[in-house]
This record gives structure tokens, C-alpha cells and sequence, in this order.
């Protein structure tokens, strides 16, 4: 698990398994998850952690659902506005819902991890985000050096607001850039212009932040190899640690502000492939890595340490250097992990608001996994980090034997492998150099859920 | 259900359920086992002590009883003695309440071991037991037991062997762990754990551990967060690891030297 990939492009391949396919960020995924599991489940399964030999310490997310304007391309969970009290009142609602949860979780648990999401955190004031730090701190009990991050949108901090953040105890950022192409950004209703990302980038250097990512997206409407090259080369001369280059799924019947975005204007299929080939290698002889699926790291950010290392783990934040933690997450839409329950509050910010002040947990759905659940999950976690599986370990661990537990799994890798995506180990598989862009169709392998049937539709973006 | 103890009004959980022993009859065990030495753990029990002779006897009285639930009572302190009970699977707590209802965790008690002997003295549990997981048992009725007692020396000398080393070990441990630093009570803790599953046939290097932190914390005397910092700290050393409830002993060595040489007759499997 430590050598580096470098993902080989192959047009057959891309035809034949470019389709649909879940982005594992959980297992099962929250396609399964039922009304049936409500706030007293999410309850017990943080006592069941609590009463365990060493309890896990906690991710905590936030989810901040406010923009000032709507992106069209977006399919995240937030409210347009551009009232100046709502974020007070958010805050307000944070509290409570904060107030009802550490009840729940023994006092020596740290936090290891906090990550503000949405949305846009910045909708907040650095004032306010400093009052949700508190909040946090007051309630539970932080590590030494906890890994503390946050998303940026380029349009509404200053660079003078970067250096608050890093005093306010934030190490990490991610900068939502997309494009820096004026057309696009005019046609995707964000508009903002390279310096204002370089200021951003340069600033967070100069302070001090462990981490800097950068999000790109390909497929948009008037994207042009020419044009997104030049983006990409403006990027990467910026030296962010972390590069992501998310596919744009066109999804105009499921997220309302996508019907903004005119479908002529989009790039064509071959035009999109185009694109994300460019860029990634791009990406890779600038001395990026390739982390898994659409991540990119430089060697000695924190990720493609842990990728190399063997401790990274995929979950709802997509890629992260930590496993083993409980992840407790605030606000609307937000998904919490504890043990083997996930728990997703109420999406819309009324319904969230009306169950904290009737005081209890704003828990909409969720899932408690099976033993049989986690296995698959912890086989499909090492497909997506580290396109590698070693039947042993699973062999071992879950009291398996892994060729008769999964016959029609392995007979479905049979036919990945005959088409070059897997290739054979002395007692496992790993993905081949094509078959590393192909890691979600790897893991649907090992997907009880889907072949089960009871998934259906065009809920999943494409895998290329 | 004959029950001459009222439920500590104090008590801050529902009142535990008894199982009905005597609406259990062999038939329904939910068991093929017939006999004690076609039983799975004959090797480990106390019964593998007992004269060829009077094995059959004993097999009479003996009864086996139909799986016990996580979180029921096998019995409640005060009530009177009726039956030894050994475990077959799972685990047993036991434990005390103090005057203010807290409570004192007195023991963990696995397969093949007996309960119930500390009631025989003033035929009372003088503890409540509690199964920690879905748990299965015999029960050997006392007054039955007495009359086989009575007729075989053999029985007996098994019996005052057994009340020994069971206090023996006891006071021990006792002594132990009230003089030891948190890292040694929990390196004796885990040690003695392990010897007594090797006893059984079971892997001592790995183990899920069926009790809790709070039931850890209670029974050595520290807090919840001592233990859980203590098992981290070995954790780090390489001395164990720890997933989830699952124990995995890496360097029986550093524990035992964690733990004190002097009680290496206490912890280590003896041959």
C-alpha cells in the first residue's frame, strides 16, 4: 500500500464502465438509510461508544446551509439569502442542538477533527465563527493539535480574514474555485477573479495553514480543454496541497438551481473526458499523487502521507488522514457516523429548527449497520483508498473465509479483471493503472445493497 | 417466584427480571447436550472432578436452563439460596449495591466457572448476577447437591478445593488491586482475564471483552476515563491493542512487568 498510483487512460474501459456509481463516502449508503432510525437510535449507539474499552474520539461538522447567491451547478443542501441576522440565529439553533448531543457523549472523549461545510461557512462573520469555536470548546474537550478546517468561497473572505481564521485555531482550508474562466464563471453565476484566489492561497501560506485545497470542477457549460487548462496551470503554480476535481452531474429534475444551466452550452462527452485527462495528468507531472477516485495531493501534504501509510479512510468528508473517530455532525442535512449507526438530521432549516426547540435531536433518518454491513464497508474503504484488497486481513478480523463468503463478489471481479481494471495478488487484488480510475466500479463489487436491486434510477453521478 | 428481597426503591434503573427456574425443565434446554460429559464443556468444569461414580447422580440434578438474555438476572442478592449455577456461555457479572444504591462490580465470571458458592454460608445470595450477554448455564439445586455431598468424600474434597482457590484467588486480587497503580490493576485485570480463558481452551492473546468501561472502572476501583487513558497508554507501548471490544495481547512480558513479577503465580497459566 505504498507505492504511488498513476492512473492510465483507457477509452475502452471509459465507454464501458464510465456509467453511474455511488461515491462510497458511506456503506451502506444513504440511499439505505430509513425513517425507521430516529433520534433515540443515534442515542444509544454514543453509549454503546461511550462503554467501549477506549472510546473513539470526535470529528465534529457543521453544517452552514447559507449563500449569499446561488451557484447553479450546485446540488448541496443550503438557503439563498442575504439576511444579516439569520446567521445569529443559526448560531442560536447550533447551541441547542449542541446542548442536546454532549449530554450523550462522555466527557473524555476529544475532538480530534472539526470541519465547517455547506453551504458557505463563510456566510458567517469570522465574529460568528469564532462564537462557533467557542461553543465547541466549551462543550467538549479539544486534542492537543486537532486537525480544524474549513470551507472557503473566494468571494467572501478578505486575505486579512484568513489570518483570523488561523488564530482562531483553523489549519486547514479548501477553496472552492471551479474555473477561473470568466465565461464559465459568468455561466455558473460565480464570478471571481485569480487574484482574489492567489491572495487567499498566499495568505493562508504566510499564516501558517497545514493544509490548502483547492476544488476544481470539470463538465461545466462553456468549459474548453484550452480555457480549463489555463485554470489548472494558474492552480497548480499556486501549490496547493490538495487538488479535488469533482464531475459535474447534470441532475436539473433533482436539484432545482442546476435548471439555471443551459444543456447546449455543456460540453460534449468526448469534450469532458478531455478535460479530466488533461487535468489529471497535468495534476501528476506537476508532482501531485492521485489519492483515489478525483483527489490529488502533493507527496508531503497530510493525505498522500496517510494514503502511503495505510491510515487513510474514506467518509462523508470524502478523504480523510483519520479513522476510528465517532463523527458528530450539526445542522440541517448533516450525517453523523457513531459506531455503526449513521444518523442524518432534517434537511430543510425549518424542520431542523422546530425539532431543537421542541428539544430533542433533529434526527430525520438513518441506518445501524450489521456485521455483514461493516465487513463490506471496511473491503470497499481499502478499494477506494488504496485500490487494494488482502483477503487476510478481513479473513481474520470478521472470522471469514473470504472465497466462500463472497462467491458472486469475486465472480463479479472475475470480469473486472478480465477486462485489465483488477489484476490477481498472492492473496487479494489491486486495481491495475486503467483500473485506478474505476475504483467506485471496483467497490460496487462488494455492494450487497445494489445488487439486491432495491437501488434503482439515476441517483448516483458518473464514475468518469 | 419465591423472592424474600424488596428492589432498592433508590435503585435508578427498571427492577431486573428473574428467570422462572422452576417452569425450566430439561426437555426444552434448547440444548442436545443430555449429560454432562457429552456437554461441550465437561473438560472445563467442575463436574470433570467429580468420581466417575457419582457423575450419573450428578447428572440428575443438574439442569440445564434455557438461554439468558443480556441484562437479566440469573438471581438478586437477598434471595434465598436455591441452586449453584455454573456458566456455559457468555458472561456473568456480579456485584453489590452500596447504601446509596451505587453499584460495587464484584467479579466477571466466565464458562466453566461456578456462582453462587458465596451464598452458601447463610443460604442468601449475598450479590445480584447479571449476564452481560446472551448467556447459557446449569443449575445444580442446592438442598439436592447437599444429599450428593453427603455421600461422596470425593464430591467433598472437590468442593473445599474449588471454595479454596476461588478465595484464595479472590483475596488475592483483592490485596492486588488495592495496592497496585492504575496500570498495574489493569495489566493484573487483563492477565487473570486471559489465564482463565486459556484455562478454558479459549485464545488468551484474543478476546472480546464482554464487560464495559464502567464496569472495568467499578470493579478496579478507578475511573472510567483512568481506564480507557490506561488501556491507550498500553496501546502505544505495544503492549495490546484495542478494537472496538476486541483485545488483542501483544507482549504478555511488559504487561506482566507492568503488573508486578511477584504475582506471576496469580496471572499466568499454571501447567
Amino acid at each position: 500500500m505504498t507505492t504511488t498510483f498513476r492512473p492510465r487512460f483507457d477509452d475502452g474501459l471509459i465507454a464501458r464502465y464510465g456509467g453511474e456509481g455511488p461515491r462510497y463516502t458511506s456503506y451502506p449508503t444513504a440511499v439505505q438509510f430509513s425513517e425507521s432510525f430516529q433520534a433515540p437510535d443515534l442515542v444509544n449507539a454514543l453509549d454503546e461508544s461511550n462503554r467501549l474499552p477506549i472510546p473513539p474520539d470526535l470529528s465534529l461538522y457543521a453544517h452552514v446551509p447559507f449563500c449569499a447567491s446561488p451557484c447553479f451547478y450546485c446540488g448541496c443542501n443550503r438557503v439563498i439569502t442575504r439576511s444579516t441576522t439569520i446567521g445569529q440565529e443559526f448560531l442560536a439553533h447550533l447551541e441547542q442542538e449542541l446542548d442536546l448531543l454532549v449530554d450523550h457523549v462522555d466527557p473524555d472523549r476529544q475532538v480530534q477533527q472539526v470541519h465547517l461545510g455547506g453551504g458557505t461557512p463563510t456566510f458567517l462573520t469570522t465574529g460568528q465563527i469564532g462564537q462557533l469555536m467557542r461553543l465547541l470548546k466549551t462543550r467538549f474537550p479539544f486534542a492537543e493539535t486537532p486537525e480544524i478546517g474549513l470551507e472557503i468561497d473566494p468571494r467572501s473572505v478578505e486575505p486579512s480574514g484568513i489570518r483570523e481564521l488561523r488564530e482562531l485555531g483553523f489549519d486547514r482550508l479548501s477553496v472552492g474555485v471551479q474555473d477561473l474562466d470568466p465565461a464559465v464563471q459568468k455561466a455558473v453565476n460565480r464570478v471571481h477573479d485569480a487574484e482574489q484566489v492567489e491572495a487567499i492561497i498566499g495568505a493562508a501560506h504566510r499564516v501558517g495553514f497545514r493544509s490548502i485545497s483547492v476544488d476544481l470542477i470539470y463538465g461545466l457549460p462553456l468549459q474548453r480543454p484550452e480555457s480549463f487548462a489555463r485554470t489548472v496551470e494558474a492552480i497548480v503554480a499556486m501549490r496547493p496541497g490538495r487538488v479535488s476535481l469533482f464531475n459535474y452531474a447534470h441532475m436539473p429534475h433533482l436539484f432545482k438551481a442546476q435548471k439555471q444551466i443551459r444543456a447546449d452550452e455543456l460540453p460534449a462527452p468526448a469534450t469532458k473526458l478531455a478535460l479530466f485527462r488533461n487535468t489529471v495528468n497535468r495534476l501528476l507531472d506537476a508532482g501531485y499523487e492521485f489519492i483515489g477516485m478525483d483527489h490529488f495531493a502533493l507527496p508531503d501534504d497530510d493525505l498522500a502521507v496517510a494514503r502511503r501509510d495505510g491510515t487513510m479512510v474514506r467518509n462523508f468528508q470524502g478523504y480523510s488522514t483519520h479513522g476510528g473517530l465517532d463523527l458528530l455532525a450539526l445542522g440541517p442535512s448533516a450525517i453523523s457516523q457513531v459506531g455503526d449507526a449513521f444518523a442524518q438530521n432534517r434537511r430543510g432549516l425549518i424542520d431542523w429548527q422546530a425539532a431543537l426547540e421542541e428539544g430533542s435531536l433533529p434526527v430525520l433518518r438513518g441506518l445501524l449497520r450489521s456485521a455483514e454491513d461493516r465487513l463490506r464497508a471496511e473491503i470497499i474503504s481499502d478499494i477506494m483508498c488504496f485500490g487494494e484488497i488482502e483477503y487476510r486481513k478481513f479473513e481474520r478480523d470478521h472470522e471469514i473465509v473470504f472465497d466462500a463468503h463472497f462467491g458472486p463478489e469475486l465472480g463479479r471481479c472475475e470480469a473486472l479483471a478480465d477486462d485489465g481494471l483488477i489484476e490477481w495478488t498472492a492473496g487479494g487484488f489491486r486495481a491495475t493503472p486503467s483500473g485506478l480510475l474505476f475504483l467506485r466500479t471496483v467497490a460496487m463489487a462488494f455492494d450487497a445493497y445494489l445488487h439486491e436491486g432495491r437501488t434503482n434510477g439515476s441517483r448516483f453521478s458518473r464514475v468518469v | 417466584m419465591p423472592l424474600c428481597y424488596s428492589w432498592p426503591r433508590f435503585f435508578r434503573t427498571k427492577p431486573p427480571t428473574v428467570p422462572d427456574i422452576s417452569l425450566v425443565s430439561d426437555s426444552d434446554s434448547g440444548s442436545t447436550t443430555s449429560s454432562c460429559r457429552q456437554c461441550g464443556l465437561f473438560d472445563l468444569c467442575f463436574a470433570q472432578g467429580v468420581a466417575e461414580s457419582r457423575r450419573d447422580e450428578l447428572d440428575r440434578i443438574v439442569r440445564r436452563q434455557k438461554p439468558l438474555e443480556r441484562e437479566n438476572h440469573l438471581f438478586m442478592a437477598g434471595q434465598p439460596l436455591k441452586s449453584i449455577c455454573v456458566i456455559r456461555s457468555g458472561t456473568v457479572k456480579s456485584y453489590r449495591l452500596s447504601r446509596d444504591g451505587d453499584e460495587i462490580v464484584t467479579g466477571f465470571h466466565l464458562p466453566g466457572e461456578l456462582i453462587g458458592l458465596d451464598a452458601i454460608g447463610h443460604e442468601r445470595h449475598p450479590a445480584f448476577a447479571v449476564a452481560l450477554e446472551d448467556s447459557r448455564y446449569c443449575e445444580i439445586p442446592y438442598r439436592e447437591f447437599q444429599r450428593l455431598l453427603s455421600g461422596s468424600p470425593d464430591l467433598n474434597q472437590l468442593m473445599l478445593k474449588l471454595l479454596s482457590v476461588d478465595m484464595a484467588e479472590t483475596r488475592e486480587l483483592l490485596v492486588v488491586i488495592g495496592r497496585l497503580d492504575a496500570r498495574a490493576r489493569v495489566a493484573v485485570f487483563l492477565l487473570n482475564l486471559s489465564r482463565r480463558l486459556a484455562r478454558r481452551g479459549k485464545d488468551p492473546f484474543r478476546f472480546r471483552l464482554s464487560m464495559d468501561r464502567r464496569d472495568i472502572a467499578n470493579y478496579l476501583g478507578l475511573t472510567i476515563e483512568t481506564v480507557s487513558r490506561t488501556l491507550s497508554w498500553m496501546q502505544k507501548n505495544g503492549m495490546l491493542t484495542v478494537r472496538g471490544k476486541l483485545v488483542s495481547i501483544l507482549d504478555v512480558d511488559s504487561l506482566l512487568d507492568r503488573a508486578g513479577r511477584e504475582h506471576e503465580d496469580l496471572l499466568l497459566q499454571q501447567a
